[in-house]
């Protein structure tokens, strides 16, 4: 049985997702220098890791998408195919300019390394753009149950 | 190249047969919720796969598709109806 999600749904996860990885990455790059109770950090962050993993389940995981940016183009419909090939399209550029983004602030502030946190980051915003375009601006996503 | 808005009768001819759309597309090989941009207008389908749709209903192509806005079936039969009565 399958159910759609609506697109308001999609995009309010979509956004309580991205802010909870940025909330983790405040705290975690706000905690050292600023010196903050360590048990504070500790269920702050694992506080949003909770809600980033309720909202990538809803969003990414339930509705399959995650695993659609993820298959061999050989298992996908030419629909399919058309939708991932964008999604990556313009992944591609949102995740060039936010790099380059990072890497000019790096330069002007003369900061020479990236801590591991925005590294961390970096990957799973790697691994989860594709699928927040397709989640964004699809007109229709099914939730579905069982094997499709 | 603009793409034009390719019409269809997929539907009408799905629901003749009295198929779901999952049934249809494990025929014809494509994802279920593709068969329903497809019907909605809101995907045009390659050359294979409108010949797949063709051959599955075992109708000419141009019955299904159409570049133009397709006539009600009805309208369609009552006209080449009144021709054979003439």
């Amino acid at each position: 049985m399958e159910q759609e999600i609506s697109k308001r749904k999609r995009r309010i996860g979509i956004i309580v997702n991205y802010l909870s990885l940025i909330f983790i990455i405040i705290l975690i790059q706000a905690g050292k220098p600023y010196g903050l109770d360590t048990a504070l950090l500790l269920t702050g962050a694992l506080g949003a890791l909770i809600v980033g993993l309720i909202s990538f389940i809803s969003v990414y995981w339930k509705t399959r998408l995650w695993r659609l940016v993820h298959t061999s183009f050989k298992e996908l419909d030419e629909r399919q195919i058309h939708v991932v090939y964008n999604s990556i399209r313009y992944s591609y550029g949102i995740f060039c300019i936010l790099c380059l983004i990072i890497i000019y602030f790096n330069a002007i502030v003369e900061k020479t390394n990236i801590d591991i946190s925005t590294a961390g980051g970096f990957l799973y915003l790697a691994h989860i753009l594709p699928a927040s375009i397709i989640a964004w601006t699809e007109k229709e996503v099914l939730i579905e149950s069982g094997k499709s | 190249m603009e793409l034009r808005k390719i019409y269809n009768r997929v539907s009408v001819f799905r629901e003749e047969r009295n198929i779901s759309r999952k049934e249809l597309a494990e025929k014809i090989g494509v994802n279920f919720q593709t068969i329903g941009y497809l019907e909605r207008g809101e995907f045009n389908p390659s050359l294979d796969l409108a010949l797949r749709i063709s051959e599955f209903f075992e109708l000419p192509i141009e019955v299904i598709f159409s570049s133009k806005p397709l006539t009600l079936l009805s309208k369609e039969l009552l006209h080449q109806k009144t021709k054979k009565g003439k």
